[in-house]
């Protein structure tokens, strides 16, 4: 047992001198690695599908998309108007609840848009809880710029995606 | 059916693959001379080709082949240092294949000093077959690191989100690929858009932004097994997600408040811990490199800029950290601490700036129009970020030192870059 | 006696790697460290280069001082000559070293500058890099003012910037005015140098 010991003694030191003299005899870099590249699975998302309203609310709803200037989520006046419609729609039909996605443009980064566009659907939601819909039959979320309606890069396309929507 | 297989694997390749374009290299490039590796053509071919362009996008060298020399070294005795000298080269590169079969590939180079006259390095790195450009990239590291004493980046991966038109569906992928935007594994296909991906800490797992569900909500996905999670699947909107360096905790956006708001969950016991407490817009968390602070943009000034929260010292109000400008947003922090890398709005124009911490200006890193989503290399040295031109989005990417190189795909858009770790 | 006889081998075999790591510490394996410090002994020259435009640096020379050698061969001197009046001799003595050393040290200014000069047009600054970096290199020159050796002795703390540093010492290559320095000033300020690079 012993002997054995001291042959792996033996066995241990002198790749370590060999390395050591190996270094010892100059200034160079002298190295060894391993490649590692893991694996990768791919996954697939399955997306839901919304739910619907009747055509008729619908079809009043969505024309009540309302705009807003750059970096703001301030109803206009406009758009106050815009709502009123809504608003009566919802009332006439109290079992009805809607979704406000709110957007914005290309501009700026994703994720400072993505909290621009629920600013604004959420102006819209407290414009309507203001004149009597429940906030519990609202349903508010963001697109932020991942749903552009008008693809160019000049003003006017970029006013039209700055908007909130009721589906 | 074979054949019919891997056509569809070949196309799906090719769907919207990243392109390296080097545009510009730095101003004060090494000179090296690559020797073209010995060992079997077909795969020496590559290996340099790989290295080449390694090298040439870090934009530090100026590369001599074989066919520009005044003569060629059979071995390393061999060397007629005078030559190299003559042509202005500082160093050689030479290497081979030294173990090939069906299951091991594996390489050695030297590099050497010609003014000095003498090696500075001998390396040999053991790979597998099909990993061949990882083993080339790992030499491009090499050779970066020697010459410079940066450490380099060709081994390591990005992440990104690719957008495509497929048959009058939109199809979004969560893609990992090569630093040079090669070898492009899908992560996640989705009919709905996915933004913010983000690696963690170990570059094991990813968190992003996902649609899917009709809202954006945040997941967690295990690169190698395909596992995912809802982070916080009761709540509401959630997104913005950021890991902090010890992977323990993920900084997130959550929209409960009626505005957005910054958490902290901590991932083992699913505690949320609020961090920011104001009616304006606060998101884009990053997380400080020793992980004491944590960066965000906020509009409580009016317009976007970024604020520092010291997390030791919890109850302290943020400190805005940008004055110049009326847009600053999506800020992350460079490696040493030394400063900051986020997107500024001059003018019109939204590009990418570097802010160092002792110094009170801005400078600009890009100057086009619409740059958005900077992400910093591990080592400190290359931003990568996604420019839109003509209305479609491509990667481009930008040294500390000035040199440039584009990603555009084939086909479709590109966005969302992140980098990840070091994974030597 | 066999376990005695391993153990010995062992304890050789450790020694030895011992010696030879002080051995390498010690340098005991370069050939060209050679060169280093015994003959040469640099002076200390602090060479403040104003400029007015900006975008040029300033770049120092500091060299080390040894002037104990030449106070201890006045001593010398003076110890060997008793029955002469040691004052005026020791005086004549002294200023002629002072006109001497003045002389010198006007000399090494002009080279020193030149050198400035030359490293300062070699110089590419680094992109995107903080102000107020400084760091020091050490310079091995032969006497035909061709740069032997470049090292870093101290960073700046930022690695592009020492790059760019040591590129601009290799790209001078030489100092092709060496010629004209006496031997004498060349081994005394120019074998050797230590340079600051602390751009404006």
């Amino acid at each position: 047992m012993i002997n054995i010991k001291n042959v792996l003694n033996k066995n241990f030191f002198s790749p370590f001198v060999f390395l050591i003299l190996l270094n010892s005899c100059s200034s160079m870099n002298v190295t060894e690695e391993s490649v590692y590249d893991g694996g990768i699975q791919t996954v697939e998302a399955s997306v839901k599908d919304n739910t619907s309203l009747n055509y008729e609310t619908k079809a009043i709803l969505a024309n009540a998309t309302v705009y807003f200037e750059f970096d703001s989520f301030k109803l206009s006046s406009k758009s106050i108007q815009t709502l009123r419609s809504a608003v009566t729609a919802m009332k006439e039909n109290s079992s009805i609840k809607i979704t406000i996605s709110g957007h914005a443009d290309e501009r700026g980064t994703r994720e400072y848009n993505l909290a621009l566009g629920q600013r604004r659907a959420e102006s819209v939601r407290d414009y309507l809880a203001v004149n009597g819909v429940s906030k519990s039959r609202v349903l508010v979320k963001s697109y932020g710029e991942e749903r552009l309606i008008a693809k160019g890069s000049d003003e006017s396309s970029h006013s039209k995606n700055r908007r909130a929507e009721i589906n | 059916m074979k054949i019919f297989f891997s056509l569809l694997f070949f196309t799906q390749l090719i769907f919207s693959e990243l392109v390296l374009e080097i545009t510009q290299g730095s101003e004060d490039p090494y000179s090296i001379a690559l020797i073209e590796f010995s060992g079997s053509k077909k795969i020496t071919n590559e290996i340099n080709s790989i290295i080449n362009t390694d090298l040439l996008r870090t934009g530090e060298f100026k590369i001599f082949r074989e066919s520009q020399l005044l003569s060629i070294p059979t071995n390393e005795e061999d060397i007629k240092f005078e030559d190299f000298k003559l042509l202005g080269i500082d160093f050689i590169i030479t290497g081979s294949l030294t173990n090939e079969d069906k299951f091991n590939i594996s390489a050695s180079y030297q590099v050497f000093n010609v003014q000095k006259e003498k090696k500075i390095r001998t390396s040999k790195i053991f790979g597998i077959p099909n990993k061949l450009r990882q083993l080339a990239h790992y030499i491009s590291d090499g050779i970066y690191e020697e010459i410079t004493g940066l450490k380099g980046v060709a081994s390591t991966k990005l992440l990104y989100v690719t957008e495509n038109i497929n048959d009058d569906k939109i199809i979004f992928n969560l893609v990992v690929a090569d630093s040079d935007g090669s070898n492009e594994q899908i992560l996640l296909k989705s009919s709905e858009p996915i933004i913010s991906p983000s690696w963690s800490p170990d570059s094991k797992k990813v968190a992003y932004v996902s649609f899917e569900t009709g809202m954006a909500k945040v997941f967690i996905q295990t690169i190698a097994t395909g596992k995912r999670e809802m982070v916080l699947e009761n709540s509401s909107q959630i997104s913005s997600p950021s890991w902090s360096p010890n992977g323990k905790f993920l900084s997130l956006t959550l929209y409960q408040d009626g505005n957005a708001e910054i958490y902290i969950l901590n991932l083992k016991n699913q505690n949320l811990t609020r961090l920011t407490n104001h009616y304006a817009i606060d998101t884009e968390s990053s997380w400080s490199p020793n992980g004491s602070k944590i960066m965000f943009t906020s509009g409580r000034s009016g317009s976007p800029q970024l604020y520092e929260i010291n997390l030791r010292k919890f109850s302290s109000k943020p400190k805005r950290i940008t004055f110049e400008g009326n847009y600053n947003a999506k800020g992350s922090y460079l490696s040493s601490g030394e400063g900051i890398v986020f997107v500024h709005r001059s003018e019109n124009n939204f590009q990418i700036a570097l802010k160092y911490t002792n110094e009170s200006f801005i400078r600009p890193l890009t100057n086009s129009k619409l740059d958005e989503s900077p992400s910093i290399s591990p080592n400190g040295n290359v931003i990568i970020y996604a420019i839109t031109e003509n209305g479609m989005s491509m990667l481009s990417g930008v040294t500390l030192s000035g040199a440039k190189f584009r990603l555009p795909a084939r086909t479709g858009e590109v966005r969302e870059p992140s980098w990840s770790g070091f994974l030597r | 006696m066999q376990i005695k006889s391993d153990y010995l081998i062992a304890s050789f075999i450790s020694f030895l790697i011992h010696a030879l790591i002080i051995l390498y510490l010690m340098d005991f394996f370069y050939s060209e460290k050679k060169v280093r410090p015994i003959l040469s002994n640099p002076i200390n020259v602090n060479l403040l280069y104003k400029e007015d435009n900006k975008a040029i640096s300033k770049i120092e020379i500091i060299e080390e001082k040894p002037s104990i050698n030449s106070i201890n061969t006045i001593e010398n001197i003076i110890s060997f000559s008793p029955k002469i009046e040691s004052t005026n001799i020791s005086k004549l003595i002294r200023e002629d070293q002072l006109i001497k050393s003045s002389s010198e040290d006007h000399q090494v200014n002009q080279f020193s500058n030149m050198m400035i000069q030359l490293i300062q047009s070699a110089w590419i600054k680094p992109q995107n890099i903080q102000d107020g970096l400084v760091c020091n290199l050490r310079m091995v020159i032969n006497k035909n003012g061709r740069i032997v050796a470049v090292d870093l002795i101290k960073s700046s703390g930022n690695i592009r910037f020492d790059n760019s540093a040591i590129k601009a010492i290799s790209r001078v290559e030489t100092f092709s005015f060496f010629n004209e320095i006496p031997f004498n000033l060349y081994q005394k300020n120019f074998k050797n140098i230590v340079i600051t690079f602390n751009p404006l």
